[in-house]
């Protein structure tokens, strides 16, 4: 009889387990190679255009002969259209695909903050989207993970006139290094106060006359007030129970644009942010300046609810919205989503103002900056991607951004267009006029770590456990430059 | 046939006197996939997360090799010594929170009372909801200005409450989240043990005179000691990890009054982007489990003992 051979015997079985995990432990252990570099990556995922394509002129798409399907990132909700750049990414995308019936679409939306993370996953994965928005704070990693294409191999055939049309200086600079550009920007935006007329006329405020932060402060007093009709520094005045607060600003650690403020304040004492090469630079006169300033909104004048600490811009963005605080801070390409959702009559009240200064002699600069789009250097898809790209870019979708949308044009022949020469787009030129006063980029683009999370530890050290300025300053600039250095 | 018996008959006795050592493998290639799964998705992580916290880490490709350096800066940095004390009130406070309540709820459970489906379907709808979710309504019903828990109390001529932006109150807002979420849970497994005690002894010592305190502390926790064991473990293990709820609801403020050491961990990986520092987190995060872990071991054999 023939007897079944079941298999090794158990010593052998768990010899061979045993070589199994430690093969597998080993290969944990070796080195992978090094980061290449990002001309060697954007070298390597460039492909040139296939013979006999038409070059793009002036953002005119080329074309696409073969179905493709391209991943579109994004942080803007082009599949539900809940707000009004949803919309706008919509029909921008029909228009698309009716140009493109051979080309599928297909968005990936992800919270603003996880643009970065999201992007930088999956291009290690080696799934990385064909086209992605990219955070400004995000570009320097992604550039050095080799991430993104070189714009230019299709850019370089546009008309000079053409690429003269994207008038945001700043924005068009973005993402150019050397002679490569990684990143095109789409829509521009202008960051800074918004308040609420009715609230201050009938404090007898005018916003024309706060020139200094100081006057600012004072403004805010008058208008802030409490349920009883008390303002701050009166007799009685309850800060639990305030009917309207006079400034509300997102101020959670994880979630907020504090650099961006506090530069804004320190700009106007002639101090960036950040040093040329991304090191903290508030450790100084101007920055404890700038962040007493801010805090003591807080802690001194009674204007700004200390739960602030506690909300991301949704947050504050709906204390404003609910009629609760008089003034906040907003970019402009939420402005018609506040006109439409206001409990108040924004249409009518909703104003921006200048930023004041210290010395009152020229309004602190506001935040300019853009958003920016490029294409994944390991796309699969380059020409749709692209396609898409520069149809995004094209003057139709320009204008339909605007329109509908809301935002700033980034082309000035959108901005010059008779048809956004009307009442209900009246603030496009304010918001560039503002900013022609002066403007400035948020200097965290030059940095691997943002510095709004520990600008924002520093703030809540100050209000919540009374830690005196220049210490808070100290530990957070400490802290910045140690995770800047280790990045 | 007597050969074929005789055969048989030597074949078994040789069986007897040398036991078959050969291995059949089928039921190992069976689970061989599964025992694969949890190790590609536990030990290589946790591995490879040890060798990344011996490195510079550029994004996830290991860079130049700092041996202790990274476990240097993290054991020296002062905040790290703050977010493992934030940690043992958070844990601890949550650990107090969770075995009450859970007990409150199974001694409950445990009664033949009217509505028993309805209230332990009522209970479980914490646990089976999206901690984000949860936590994100939670936030707003607690909002100082515009939430409605403060609105209410203000309404009815009470002072409102801050419970994120006072350092105590967030803390024990965050506790009390955690609570609500993870008690049905220790609930269950309460439950099950309490339903295995036998009836008859708390009879028996009904009848020998004893008080409801006397037979809750002389019989019912001794026979489920095993169980309350086991939930204490898995639920500081778990605690200790978790960064969820307190990412959305305070981001570890204010002022770090709730950045426990996993979102410490969150914010060098993933903001920050310094993934062997993060790593180093996560090796010091799994010592701390593995301290718990001991400390289960070395409780349940005193008790065996």
């Amino acid at each position: 009889m023939q007897r079944f051979d079941p298999g090794p015997s158990r010593r052998r079985f768990l010899v061979l387990a045993g070589a199994a995990g430690a093969v597998t432990l080993l290969s944990a252990c070796s080195a992978a190679p090094a980061a290449t570099s990002a001309a060697q990556n954007a070298n390597a995922g460039r492909t040139p255009a296939p013979a006999g394509q038409a070059a793009p002129v002036g953002g005119a798409a080329p074309a696409l002969s073969k179905p493709a399907t391209i991943q579109v990132l994004t942080f803007v909700d082009a599949l539900s259209g809940s707000d009004a750049r949803g919309l706008a990414l919509q029909q921008i995308n029909a228009n698309f695909l009716q140009k493109y019936p051979n080309v599928t679409v297909k968005f990936q939306i992800v919270p603003f903050d996880q643009l970065g993370p999201k992007y930088m996953t999956a291009f290690a994965a080696g799934n990385a989207p064909d086209v992605t928005f990219v955070r400004d704070d995000y570009f320097v990693r992604i550039n050095e993970q080799g991430g993104l294409a070189d714009l230019n191999q299709w850019m370089k055939e546009w008309s000079k006139s053409e690429l003269a049309d994207f008038y945001n200086a700043a924005g068009f600079a973005r993402g150019v290094v050397g002679d490569k550009r990684y990143l095109m920007y789409t829509f521009g935006s202008v960051s800074g106060l918004h308040y609420r007329k009715e609230l201050f006329q009938q404090a007898n405020v005018d916003p024309a006359s706060i020139k200094t932060w100081d006057d600012w402060a004072a403004a805010l007093t008058k208008v802030c007030v409490d349920k009883g009709g008390k303002h701050p520094g009166q007799a009685g005045f309850d800060p639990n129970n305030v009917a309207v607060w006079g400034f509300t600003e997102a101020r959670l650690v994880t979630k907020n644009d504090f650099d961006s403020q506090l530069e804004a304040a320190m700009l106007g004492l002639g101090q960036a942010l950040l040093t040329p090469d991304a090191r903290s630079n508030w450790n100084n006169d101007a920055g404890i300046r700038s962040m007493t300033m801010w805090t003591d909104l807080i802690v001194k004048h009674n204007v700004q609810p200390i739960d602030d600490i506690t909300r991301e811009r949704e947050g504050s963005d709906q204390l404003f919205q609910q009629g609760l605080s008089a003034s906040t801070w907003i970019a402009n390409q939420r402005y018609k989503d506040f006109l439409d959702k206001s409990s108040w009559n924004a249409k009518d009240n909703l104003a921006f103002m200048e930023w004041p200064s210290f010395d009152g002699n020229k309004p602190s600069p506001v935040g300019v900056g853009a958003w920016t789009m490029g294409i994944s250097s390991r796309s699969q898809n380059m020409d749709a991607a692209w396609a898409w790209l520069s149809h995004y870019l094209s003057a139709e979708s320009d204008a339909i951004m605007a329109r509908v949308g809301g935002v700033l044009p980034s082309r000035l022949s959108t901005l010059n267009d008779p048809a956004f020469n009307t009442p209900n787009f009246a603030y496009f030129k304010q918001y560039l006029d503002v900013a022609a006063k002066g403007s400035f980029e948020p200097s965290r683009a030059i940095a691997k770590v943002t510095p709004a999370t520990e600008n924002g530890t520093a703030f809540q050290d100050i209000v919540v456990n009374h830690m005196p300025v220049a210490e808070a300053i100290q530990r957070s600039a400490d802290r910045f430059d140690k995770a800047e250095a280790a990045a | 046939m007597a050969s074929a018996t005789a055969t048989t008959t030597a074949g078994a006795l040789r069986s007897v006197r040398h036991p078959q050592r050969r291995v059949d493998l089928f039921p190992y290639l069976l689970c061989a996939p599964t025992v694969l799964l949890i190790l590609g998705l536990t030990v290589f992580p946790a591995v490879y997360a040890f060798v990344m916290s011996l490195y510079k880490v550029q994004f996830i490709e290991l860079g130049q090799f700092v041996g202790s350096s990274n476990y240097a800066n993290v054991l020296t940095d002062p905040l790290t010594a703050t977010n493992l004390l934030v940690t043992v009130k958070f844990v601890g406070g949550s650990i107090v929170g969770f075995l009450i309540t859970a007990f409150v709820l199974a001694m409950i459970l445990n009664q033949r009372v009217a509505g028993r489906a309805l209230f332990r379907t009522a209970v479980l709808i914490p646990w089976v909801t999206t901690q984000v979710v949860s936590t994100l309504v939670i936030k707003w019903m607690v909002d100082f200005d515009f939430g409605f828990i403060d609105q209410a109390l203000r309404g009815i001529g009470l002072q409102p409450i801050r419970f994120l932006s006072d350092s105590n109150n967030a803390m024990l807002t965050l506790i009390g989240i955690t609570v609500w979420r993870a008690a049905p849970y220790g609930m269950i497994l309460l439950l099950a043990g309490l339903q295995t005690i036998p009836g008859e002894l708390y009879e028996a010592a009904r009848v020998d005179g004893a008080g409801a305190w006397q037979r809750f502390t002389r019989i019912t926790l001794p026979l489920i000691r095993s169980t309350v064991l086991i939930m204490l473990v898995m639920e500081s293990m778990g605690l200790v990890s978790l960064v969820t709820p307190i990412l959305v609801l305070t981001g570890g403020g204010p002022a770090d009054a709730t950045g426990v050491i996993s979102l410490r961990l969150f914010k060098e990986a993933f903001t920050n982007f310094n993934m062997g520092v993060g790593a180093t987190v996560a090796m010091i995060i799994f010592a701390v489990d593995i301290l718990l872990s001991a400390l289960y071991i070395v409780l349940l054999r005193e008790r065996e003992a």
